[in-house]
C-alpha cells in the first residue's frame, strides 16, 4: 500500500455509501430503493467517488472459490486464539493432545514483544549493555527495561541463567531486578538463575545474595548461595534442591535423582517439540542420572533401553513410554 | 536530481544498519535465512516508498517496517497451513490447481490484513456477506442475531476496511 494518500471525503458521504451497499448489495431492494439509489448516485461527484472506493473494497473477494477462502479464513482466528491460549499453558506439563501441534507455532507472536528469546530446544548466552551475562534455556523469552533508574529483566517465559554485570557505564547504580508475574528477584552482585511456571517461579542461587519480593505482599525474603525458593505471588520459600543443580541445563545436562518417569518426560518435554507421555503403568518407575539436553529423542532412547521400555511412536510428534 | 541524492540516503542507510537491523530480525525470528530475507524486504520496501521522510531515527524507522513484514510473514505462513489444512479435506477432484492456490492466498493475505482487527461476529458477518453472498436475513439466522445488527456489523466492516485502504496514517 504505496503512494500517497487519496483525497479524503466527508465522512457522511463515506457513511451514506456504506449504507447504499448494505440495502442493495447485502439485502433485497426494491425498485423504489434502486430509484432512490441512482438518484443519490448522481446527485454529486462525491458520492460516485465513495460509492466506487466501496465497490473496489467488496471486489477483493471476487474470483475466489467461496467454501475454501471462507474454511480457511475461519480457521485464522481460532489458530490465533489458540496461539494465546497455549502461551499461558506452555510452562504447564502437561499440554494435552492437540495442543501440543501448536508449540512449535506459539512463540514468534510473543517474540515481537521480547527483547531475546529461544525456540524449543535452543539455549543461547548474551552480555547486556550493563555487562551482565544472561543464558536462556528452551523457549524461554525476556523483555529488557533498562533506564537512569533500574535494570529491570521481565522474564515471559521459561528459565534465565544471570550473572550481574558491574554496570561501569551508569552514573549511579542501578539496582538489577528480574521481574515475573509472581514477584521479584533483586541481585545483591551474584550469579542465579530464575525459572517460570504455571503456579511459580524457581530460583536458583549459585553465588551471591538475591532478595526475593513476592508480588502481593510487602515482605521480603533473602536468599543465601547454594539455595534454592519457590516464589509464589503471596510468598516465598525455600527448596531441598541445592542450587547447583538448577542450572545443570547451562552445561546440557538434565540432572534426574530418583524422580519418576513421568517428571523427567516432563521436563524433557520442555526441549522438544510435540507430545511426550508415558503409560500410566510406568509412570512412577524412579528414574535417576545426568542426561544429555542436546538431542532429546537420543536421552529419550536411552532411558527406554535402561529401564526396560520402549518407545511408542504415534507420530513424529507424539511419543510415549511402555513397557516392552 | 533529488532522486540521486536519495538512493544515496538509502545506500547510508543500508551501510549503516543492514548488520544491525539482520540480527534484529533474527533474534525475533530465530532463523537466519528469514531474517536475512526480511531485512532485505525491509529496504526495498523504503526504496519503494515514495515520500522521503527519512529518518530522525533511522533504525525506529526499520523496525517498524520490518516488524511489519515480520508479521506478514507470520500471516502468510498461518495462511498457508489454514489452506492446506482445508484442502487436505477436500476430494481431490476439487483440489485447485496449485496456480489457483497461489493466487486465492495472495487474496486471503489481503483480506485477512484487512479484517485483521474486527471482532470474531463482525468478521464473520462480513465474510458470510462477500464470500458466500448470504443476504441480511440469512446471516442473522445463522449467527442468531437480528437482522438490525447484521447490518451494523457490516456497516462497520466496510468502514473499518475503508480506513485502512483509503485512509491510511503514514
Amino acid at each position: 500500500m504505496s503512494g500517497p494518500t487519496p483525497p479524503a471525503l466527508p465522512e457522511h458521504v463515506i457513511e451514506q455509501a456504506i449504507d447504499w451497499q448494505v440495502k442493495l448489495a447485502y439485502n433485497d431492494a426494491d425498485p423504489a430503493t434502486r430509484q432512490a439509489f441512482e438518484h443519490w448516485l448522481g446527485s454529486h461527484a462525491q458520492h460516485g467517488q465513495a460509492w466506487q472506493r466501496i465497490q473496489s473494497l467488496t471486489s477483493r473477494f471476487a474470483g475466489m472459490p467461496p467454501r475454501l477462502a471462507m474454511q480457511t479464513l475461519q480457521k485464522l482466528p481460532e489458530a490465533r486464539l489458540q496461539r494465546r491460549t497455549l502461551l499461558k499453558l506452555l510452562s504447564l506439563f502437561v499440554i494435552a493432545g492437540a495442543g501440543s501441534w501448536g508449540v512449535g507455532s506459539v512463540t514468534p507472536w510473543q517474540r515481537l514483544n521480547a527483547d531475546y528469546s529461544t525456540r524449543t530446544g535452543e539455549r543461547r548466552q548474551w552480555r547486556l549493555s550493563d555487562d551482565s551475562l544472561i543464558d536462556l534455556n528452551t523457549d524461554s523469552a525476556i523483555a529488557l527495561l533498562f533506564d537512569a533508574e533500574q535494570r529491570r529483566i521481565e522474564l515471559l517465559r521459561g528459565e534465565i541463567l544471570l550473572l550481574s554485570g558491574a554496570d561501569p557505564q551508569a552514573a549511579r547504580k542501578r539496582p538489577l531486578q528480574v521481574a515475573t508475574r509472581f514477584g521479584l528477584f533483586e541481585a545483591l552482585g551474584t550469579r542465579f538463575s530464575v525459572r517460570l511456571d504455571e503456579q511459580g517461579a524457581r530460583l536458583g542461587l549459585l553465588e551471591g545474595a538475591v532478595r526475593l519480593q513476592p508480588a502481593d505482599s510487602t515482605t521480603t525474603f533473602l536468599a543465601q548461595a547454594g539455595e534454592s525458593w519457590w516464589l509464589t505471588a503471596q510468598d516465598a520459600q525455600r527448596l531441598p534442591t541445592p542450587a547447583s543443580e538448577t542450572a545443570a541445563w547451562r552445561d546440557g545436562l538434565l540432572l534426574a535423582r530418583q524422580q519418576p518417569l513421568r517428571a523427567v518426560l516432563a521436563e524433557l518435554q520442555r526441549y522438544r517439540h510435540g507430545y511426550l507421555g508415558c503409560d500410566p503403568e510406568v509412570a512412577e518407575r524412579p528414574i535417576s542420572g545426568n542426561f544429555q539436553l542436546d538431542d532429546p529423542d537420543a536421552t529419550l532412547a536411552f532411558i527406554a533401553q535402561a529401564h526396560g521400555l520402549r518407545v511408542q511412536r504415534l507420530t513424529r510428534y507424539w511419543l510415549r513410554l511402555v513397557a516392552a | 536530481m533529488p532522486g540521486e541524492s536519495r538512493s544515496d540516503d538509502i545506500e547510508r542507510l543500508y551501510l549503516d544498519h543492514h548488520g544491525w537491523l539482520q540480527g534484529w530480525l533474527r533474534s525475533r525470528l530465530n532463523d537466519s535465512a528469514d531474517a536475512a530475507d526480511l531485512a532485505q524486504d525491509t529496504f526495498v520496501r523504503i526504496l519503494r516508498r515514495r515520500q522521503s521522510t527519512l529518518l530522525q531515527e533511522p533504525r525506529a524507522y526499520l523496525r517498524t517496517v520490518a516488524r511489519g513484514l515480520v508479521i506478514d510473514l507470520w500471516r502468510r505462513r498461518d495462511i498457508e497451513q489454514a489452506w492446506l489444512e482445508t484442502l487436505a479435506r477436500q476430494p481431490e477432484r476439487e483440489a485447485p490447481s496449485p496456480e489457483t492456490s497461489l493466487l486465492v492466498i495472495e487474496s486471503l493475505m489481503a483480506i485477512d490484513r484487512m479484517l485483521d482487527a474486527l471482532k470474531p461476529q463482525v468478521r464473520e458477518a462480513f465474510l458470510l456477506a462477500q464470500l458466500e453472498g448470504l443476504s441480511c436475513p440469512r446471516i442473522a439466522e445463522r449467527l442468531g442475531i437480528s437482522v438490525a445488527t447484521v447490518e451494523r456489523h457490516l456497516a462497520r466492516a466496510l468502514r473499518h476496511c475503508y480506513a485502512l485502504v483509503f485512509e491510511e496514517q503514514p
